[in-house]
Parts: structure tokens; sequence; C-alpha cells
């Protein structure tokens, strides 16, 4: 039963884990759709800067998606997201925040199965854990508000 | 600074998209997001119709910003950008929005959720719309020469077609010699002719073409360089040789796969062949035999490997006729479970096996033959699932027909080309149904058992699909380069140079000026993966097309954050 | 050596330098306007060089200065701050021949804040603080008390692996050793209770501590690491971080530059040092330290040929955390 809508963004790269995901879609994989994807040309464009805008907007978990290593389109990009991510993860959970609620696999153009998994159990996860408030005051805003 | 005006394209996509999510609903909320001056919805926003009201509504509403909203771009981006072009846009002010494959096919059960997802995902492209800069490509120039690799039926039939265009082709083959699976071949069906018959005139008019530079044995040892101009290295007859190509076409086929050892008693029992082995022996007219079970599906359609092999079945009525016609009174059974007889002509191929006396029994999975014997295989016990009984069937020869599976080499070919393997480890085109004989990397063709078990005219057609694919590449002379390149700040640039350690294509240079390091872009080098873009830490690096405004202007839009 | 004997040493030599030409400046601590302070020195003037000093209050980390000045100079710097120029010199930021490091085999610096609480005087009512091997004798009102020099040394200090600079022109003393295990243990209390905390209650201390951040940009200003030409932070489009000092956007700004710095970090504690509402920076920035050592075997400038570290990879990173 869900309790809330747990949104969350999906980086995927274009070659790989985009297709991936159309896979499922062609597949008729059917996921919980509360899921939105940002597609970028590899996984290693993705900052961690980006990561922490979306827990900061609220929004309660971040999947970065790429080619398996060795396979990525630019040759290399998957390896540096790899340590990129790896150091964001492990620094946010030392900072308090759940580490469920950053994930990154390696999802090729081909596993649209494994697409549909990913995201279905990081869904599930995210239901049991409950709402992102880090960044919410007291008052329930989160300091967001654009001044006029 | 001019006023953004965005125009927004809803597609049903017939009821693809309209049976879960309420397009009409869309078109409301996306005339109430900002920037956004003109919003309807069609049918088929890809049909004549669709793209011809795209093109006279961004006249009509002086839009400067269009955002469709239906499938993936990895069908119909190309043809979206050029119906911009066609009305005056620059093609690179259009945004895609996927709310098919990644909204209303998989989200079919919940219509409401699903079509609040549809908006959202609308908003974030109507965002990073108005965030976008008309860009200019930039053009390569494509030689007129094609590296084939694999001299097989397919990578001949490629080469062939591409020499009599005009163009260059060098053909690679690991072997001793020309013609791959089909040298091994006895006969081919339906029409029972010799293969070596139908394949010597082809090997000869390749090594005969003057156009057709052909480097056997030969394997390739590294592909470098981008569209129009790859750069690849060989080692052929232990020397080392380089040359330059514009396209390249995989047609590296396919192999038999081998049964286990003691699979059926295959390896134990001397009398147990599959049916390439048994081709060989027919060949050598050694192949007669008076019992003949054949065993289909050894190692397909089974949990480890699923796939159908497509034509081992037809191998099987093949090689069956053949053996009833040399040995009228010869005992053939063939043991399968589906009968796979695509084609008029191989139903009335099995019809007439049947007449001819062969005899089809089918087994079930969880009930597969048993084949027994000592040292030798002599008896075949299986349960007939039409009969409902166990029937022994006295054999002197059991012959298996074992699928093709991928070629040992697909593994680093792939890497090397940088083309996907599907999860069967045979090669995946950019669309199984629009982009058949294509990568997504362009200027990359595949055709024959490369991509999935083929039978001979399955390769010729896809070889020359290939190459004709590769051929307009090659006759146009130039390809573009999609602007999604990197570009630097050189205020903001601190010249530390990460941005030149990190990239894959040596795009990027640090060069010396007035006593600072500066950053210089090769643009035509820069494949747009963003990775230096990411590890600038100030920002003095961003990539067209996906700039940090744009991509964070996104992730702020889903909460309407910045919104005004 | 003696302390009293590299400061001699540091003073003929830096002099020396000036005068042949072959620096344009020198870059080193005099004595500061408070007691028990130092002050950076930075001079052309061969005269000014009998004004160096050294002893166990030179903080600083004056390596930040590198970037902003021209010419060849001469830079007087403890382990950590000639880490800091390795790193530089691994971003491109310095050439190697432009700067003379003079290093100084450092034992620690004494935190004062220390000292004060364990005497329980401001630092105007102490006579004198002076540090004899790993005891420290400090003066109030003409007595004498002696404490271990582990009681009052910066945390950093406590957990230097290499207080003797690596990278260096001039090496003016004997190297000194590295911190030992109790050394380690002790400058890891602060961020071993805080690692205590479950994670709700580690996500509240920081939003409590930055609640108090004004801002100010101190730390990132004293930071050698922090060498962008352009902060981050004063990106519009996108707005990072907005300029308003709410404790979110104040806990993203130093989340983001501990990600910026990281692996070019060699925990000198300056950021820490330089807080005005004293936020425990160096538990972030030190954790981070760790996190790229333990996660990458990477620690900051060691090896000036090295690239840095996320314009980089090995084939064997981690890969557990990976779905």
């Amino acid at each position: 039963m869900i309790i809330y809508k747990p949104k969350v963004i999906v980086f995927c790269c274009n070659w790989c884990s985009y297709a991936g995901a159309d896979l499922a879609g062609t597949s008729r994989l059917q996921m919980p759709p509360y899921f939105r994807i940002i597609r970028v040309m590899c996984s290693s464009r993705v900052r961690p800067e980006w990561i922490i805008r979306v827990l900061r907007n609220g929004l309660d978990g971040v999947m970065v998606l790429g080619c398996h290593p060795g396979d990525c389109h630019y040759q290399t990009g998957n390896y540096f997201a790899r340590r990129r991510i790896a150091l964001t993860k492990k620094f946010l959970e030392y900072l308090g925040v759940n580490p469920k609620r950053l994930q990154a696999s390696w999802v090729s153009a081909s596993e649209g199965g494994k697409f549909a998994e990913l995201v279905t159990e990081m869904t599930h996860e995210l239901e049991k854990l409950g709402p992102n408030r880090l960044f919410t005051d007291e008052s329930g805003g989160n300091g967001t508000e654009t001044t006029p | 600074m001019q006023k953004i005006r965005t125009g927004v394209f809803i597609c049903h996509c017939g009821n693809n998209i309209a049976s879960v999510v309420n397009v009409p609903e869309l078109v409301e909320y996306s005339r109430g997001l900002p920037n956004v001056v003109y919003a309807e919805h069609n049918l088929y926003t890809c049909s004549p119709d669709g793209l011809r009201s795209i093109g006279s509504k961004i006249k009509e509403y002086s839009l400067n910003r269009v955002v469709v909203a239906s499938c993936t771009p990895r069908t119909h981006e190309q043809l979206f950008r050029t119906t911009c072009e066609e009305a005056g846009l620059n093609r690179y002010l259009f945004e895609f929005v996927n709310i098919r494959e990644q909204c209303s096919w998989v989200h079919m059960h919940t219509k409401e959720e699903a079509t609040r997802k549809a908006k959202d995902l609308i908003k974030m492209g109507v965002i990073k719309a108005s965030f976008l800069n008309p860009q200019e490509e930039v053009e390569v120039q494509v030689a007129p020469s094609s590296l084939i690799i694999g001299g097989g039926i397919a990578g001949m039939s490629a080469a062939l077609n591409l020499a009599n265009q005009g163009f260059e082709v060098h053909l690679v083959e690991r072997e001793e010699a020309l013609g791959g699976l089909l040298r091994r071949l006895n006969k081919l069906f339906p029409t029972n002719e010799d293969a070596t018959k139908l394949i010597q005139p082809i090997i000869e008019r390749v090594r005969n073409h003057e156009r057709i530079k052909i480097h056997m044995p030969a394997i390739i040892n590294d592909v470098s360089g981008y569209i129009g101009s790859f750069d690849i290295s060989i080692e052929e007859q232990k020397k080392d040789k380089r040359f330059q190509v514009g396209t390249i076409i995989v047609a590296t086929g396919a192999q038999e796969f081998e049964p286990n050892l003691g699979e059926y008693g295959y390896g134990e029992m001397p009398n147990v062949i599959t049916q390439l082995q048994l081709e060989a022996r027919l060949r050598a007219g050694i192949g007669s035999a008076e019992k003949v079970t054949m065993i289909n599906c050894v190692g397909a359609c089974i949990p480890e490997r699923s796939y159908c092999s497509v034509f081992c079945c037809v191998t099987a009525i093949k090689n069956g006729i053949i053996l009833k016609e040399s040995n009228p009174r010869a005992n053939v059974y063939v043991l399968h479970r589906e009968l796979m007889a695509y084609g008029v002509e191989f139903e009335d191929y099995y019809r007439r096996a049947k007449e001819l006396g062969v005899r089809f029994l089918r087994y079930s999975q969880d009930r597969p033959p048993q084949v027994v014997g000592n040292g030798k295989a002599s008896i075949v016990r299986v349960y007939d699932e039409l009969l409902g009984e166990e029937v022994e069937l006295l054999s002197d020869m059991v012959v298996l027909a074992t699928p093709l599976v991928p070629n040992q080499g697909n593994e680093n070919i792939s890497r090397m080309l940088k083309v996907p393997l599907s999860e069967d480890k045979f090669f995946l085109e950019a669309h199984v149904k629009l982009r058949p004989v294509e990568f997504s990397t362009e200027g990359i063709f595949v055709c024959g058992s490369a991509r999935w078990p083929a039978d001979i005219a399955d390769c010729i057609s896809q070889a020359y699909a290939a190459s004709a694919k590769a051929a307009i590449l090659m006759r146009r002379g130039f390809a573009r380069v999609e602007p999604i390149t990197a570009f630097v700040d050189e205020a903001i640039c601190a010249g530390c140079g990460s941005c030149a350690l990190v990239c894959p294509f040596d795009a990027i240079e640090v060069q010396p000026r007035d006593g600072k390091r500066v950053i210089n872009i090769t643009a035509v080098k820069c494949k747009g993966c963003g990775c230096c873009a990411a590890v600038c830490q100030s920002g003095a690096m961003q990539q067209r097309g996906f700039t940090d405004q744009q991509l964070v202007g996104m992730i702020d839009a889903l909460v309407g954050r910045g919104i005004t | 050596m003696k302390v009293g004997g590299m400061e001699q040493r540091l003073r003929r030599e830096a002099a020396a330098l000036l005068e042949q030409g072959k620096v344009d400046l020198i870059i080193g601590f005099a004595d500061g306007s408070l007691k028990f302070t130092t002050s950076p020195l930075i001079t052309s003037d061969k005269d000014d060089a009998s004004r160096l000093v050294i002893n166990p209050f030179i903080a600083n980390n004056l390596s930040v200065f590198l970037t902003g000045v021209k010419g060849r100079v001469g830079i007087v710097a403890k382990g950590c701050d000639s880490r800091s120029i390795v790193s530089l010199l691994q971003d491109n930021k310095l050439a190697r021949e432009d700067v003379f490091i003079i290093g100084v085999p450092c034992s620690g610096i004494i935190d004062l804040t220390k000292v004060e609480n364990l005497v329980g005087r401001d630092r105007d009512e102490i006579d004198d603080i002076v540090r004899d091997g790993d005891k420290v004798t400090v003066t109030v009102a003409g007595k004498a008390s002696e404490f271990a020099a582990r009681d009052v040394l910066f945390d950093n200090c406590l957990a230097c692996e290499l207080p003797t600079p690596q990278e260096y022109d001039l090496l003016l003393g004997e190297p000194t050793p590295a911190a030992d295990d109790e050394s380690k243990a002790a400058s890891q209390e602060k961020i071993n209770r805080f690692k205590a905390m479950s994670p709700d209650e580690r996500w509240q201390f920081w939003q409590n501590e930055f609640s108090r951040c004004i801002r100010c940009y101190a730390c990132r200003n004293v930071c050698p690491a922090c060498f962008c030409e352009r902060c981050f932070v004063e990106e519009a489009e996108p707005t990072w971080v907005q300029p308003i000092p709410r404790w979110q956007d104040n806990l993203i700004f130093q989340i983001t530059r501990n990600i910026h710095v990281a692996g070019r970090c060699t925990d000198c504690g300056e950021c820490e040092r330089a807080c005005p509402v004293n936020i425990p920076l160096r538990s972030l920035s030190r954790e981070m330290y760790d996190i790229v050592d333990g996660l990458f075997s990477y620690q900051a400038g060691r090896d000036k040929e090295a690239p840095p570290l996320l314009a980089c990879y090995e084939a064997t990173d981690v890969v557990d955390f990976i779905r």
C-alpha cells in the first residue's frame, strides 16, 4: 500500500540506460509511476551538484544509470561517474543522508527488465524510508521560495 | 533579448499514449506553462498531417521553441528537427519529451498518475527548451571507403554492393578463406542446391574485384577516429597495417553451438553428431545411415538460451530429405519441440519430407529424449507428445540440431567500435523495428548472423540494406556532427586542465596564451559525453544542449522552483 | 633541531634568497598582533627577513597566497602546507620553478583554545607557553603547569602522517616523526563522537551548526585548494546557492565545497580556524580526506605528477555501492 508517492529522478545515459528504459516500455513492463527520467548523453555528465539539488528540492531519491564498465559509448565516462558517485554517496551518508536515496547502477540497452526492477525496488525502498524532509524547516517550507 | 515563444505538440500515438494519458488535459496544462504561447494535440504527430501542423504553427505563432511530447527521441528526433528547420526554426531549438515508452506504456494501470507524470515531463521539457540556444552542426567529411568485418555471405554481398557502386572496400576476414559458415554446408534449403556451387562464384567476384581489398587472415586491433574517418589498425599475416575508412559494416556472423560433453551422448558416442557435422559427412559422401534419429532444439529454447535459432528445423527437414532420397529404406525420425517452417516454400518442404517418409515426433522440454547405447548410440527413447506414449527408436546415427550462438569475438568488436550487444550477446541494432541494420553510432552498420541467426536470403537482404545505408553517407560525402559539444567560458576558467585529462577523444588541449593557460576544444573530435563539463568544478566548461542551467532547470521545474 | 635554530637559519636563508635575486618575494610568518599568534609576512625587502619566525603558533597555510602573486616566490611551508603546494602543482596553478619551498619539519601547532580551556584562563592572562618535546609548559601568574603536547595540539596535527615536507628546495631542520597511534586516536575524538550519532541526529547537528553560518566564505578564502577564478556560489545561471544565508544553502555550500576540494584538501585545518562562528568544519574536511583515502587510496599532495582525484580512475575503483 502506498503511503506517499516517492518522487525519484533517474539520470539515464542516451546510449545504454535510456535505451534500456525504452525497451522496458516496448516490452510493456509496468512500474510505479513516480520516477522522472532526465536524459544525458553519458553518465559522466552527472554532477554531484545535481544530485544534491534533487535532494535540496525535496525530491525523495535519485538514480544514476550508466553503461556497464567497458561498454561506455565514450569509452571511459562511466569510470569517472563511478568514482564521483561513490564519493558523493559516502560523504552524504556520513552527513546523515540515508544512502538509499542515491543509487547507481549499470543498465545496458538490452536490459529493459533490469531497468524496471531497479525503479520498482527503489520506489518501494523509498516508500519505507518516508519522504525526504532533509531540507525542510520547522515551518514546513524548505527555503526555495523565490523572493519576488 | 527575444521573448521565448514555445509551442507544445502532444501526440496521441493512436491510442498508445491516449488510452492511458489524458492528452486534452495535457494540452490545457501546457498552455499554462512559462513561455508557452501555443499547444495542440495530434493523433500521430509524426504523420504528414502532424508535421505539417508543426510547420504551419511555427510560422503562424512565431514560435521560437518547439516541444513534442510523444514517443522516444531515438525514433523521431531527427524527423521533428528537420520539420522545424524547414519551417525556418533552428533545429536545435527543439526538445523531445518521452511520454510513451517511458510513461504510457509502463503505467497502463495508473492512468491518473501517468497523466500527472506526463505533465511533469512536459514541464521539464518546456523549461529546458526555454534555455536552449540555436546551434550549427559541424560537418565532417566521409571518406568513400568502407571496412567490412567478416568475409561470409553477408560480408561479401555488402562488399560487392559497395564496390560495384564505386566505393573502396577493405574486407577483413580472420579465417584463411572467404565464405564463412557456408563453406561447411552441403546443400541449401529449400532448393537442395549445392552450397559450394552457390558460394564459389561470389568468392571469385570478390577476389577479382579491383575495389575490394581483402585482408586475410587478419584481425582488427584497434578502431579510433570518428564517423567519416575511422582509423583502423589490423594485424594481417603477422604484419601491422593501418588504413582509414568512412564507414564500417559488421558482418562477423555466428558460430554453431557445440553441445556439452555427454549431452545426448555427444562427445562420448562417435555416432552422435551435430547437423553441421552431418553436412561435412554428406559432402564427403559418408553420411548415409539406416536408422537416423534427429533431435532438434539441443541448446535452444531452454532457460539458459531462450531464443529460437530460426532455421535449424528446416535444416533437419533438408537433411532428412537428403538421407531419405539417398536411401529410401532408411528410417529417419525428427524429434522436435515446435517445428519452425516459416515461409511458403518451407511448409511445402516439410510436406515433401513427410511424403518421402521422414517421420516427425513432438517431444516436450520437460521430457527430453534419451540416447542409450554401449559406446555407441543404439536407441533413442522419447515420450511422443501426440501419441501420449514413450517410444523407442533404434538408431545408428543421432543428429543434434543446435542453434547459432554469437561469435567469441563479438565482445571485443563491441568494445572497439563502441556498439552494444544484446543480452544474448548478438549485436544490438539501433531500433528493432525502425532501424534494423544500423547502430545508434553513426556510420557503423550490421548485417547477417552477427545480428541474429540469419539464413542466406536474410544475410543477403540485410547486407544490401546495410551497404545501401553506408553508401548514402559516403555518396553524400559528409556527415553532420550533432552540436552537443563542449564549450568553455574563458573568463571563469582557472586553467587547471582536468577537462583535458578526462576527454577520451583528445578533443581538449591546454595552450599557453599571454602567460595564462587557455582551453582549446576541437569541436569535430568532441563526441558530446560531457565528462569535461562535470569535472570542472567552477562550471566554466559546459556542454551544448546539456548545460547546467538546462539540467538544473529541469530538476527545479519538477518542484516549481524558479518558475514565475 | 631546536625551533630557535630553524628560525635563525630561516632568517639567514630568506635574506640571502632575496639578496641574490633568486626569489622576488618571501612569504612566511611574523609575530602577530595578539599574544601567541603569528601573521603572514609577504615581503620583497631583505631586511624584513629578520622578522620571520618559527614557533608553535605558525598555524596558517601560506600556500593560499601563491595563486595571487607574480614572479618567483620563496615560501615557508610546514608538512600540510607543502602538500597543498604539491596539490596546486597537480592542478597546474603553479609552475614548480616559480616556487622555492622552504620546508619546516613541523612538531605540531598549539591550539590556543585548548590551552585556555585547560588552564581556565584567557590568553591575555597567560604569561608564556613553551613547547619542549612532548611536553608543553604553560605559565600563568608566575605558576607553571605542564601538559602533554597531545592535549594542546590542533586535532589535525594529532593526525598528521607527514609533518615533514616531502617536496622542498630547502629543509630547515631534521625530519619530525609522524603522529603516533594515540595521537591519531585523540584527533578522531570529535569525528568519532559524531559518527556515534544516528543519521537523523547527524543531520540535525549540521542543521544546527549551519544555522549559525553567515556565509562569510572565510573557509573558502583561506583554503589553498579553492583556486577557482569564479566560485560556484557566484554563478547565477543556475543559482546553486541563494545569497541569503539560510541553513539549507549554507550546508549545501559547504558540502559542495568539500566535494570540489576532495583530493586537494590536505587537512591543514585552516577552514575551521578561520570560521568566525566556530562551526567544526574540519569534521567535514577530515572525513572527506579519509573517504578519498579509503575509497581510492588517494592522498592529496603526495605526488605532483598524479592527476587530480576526479580526473582519473582505476580499474579497481570501488563497485560495491552499485546495484
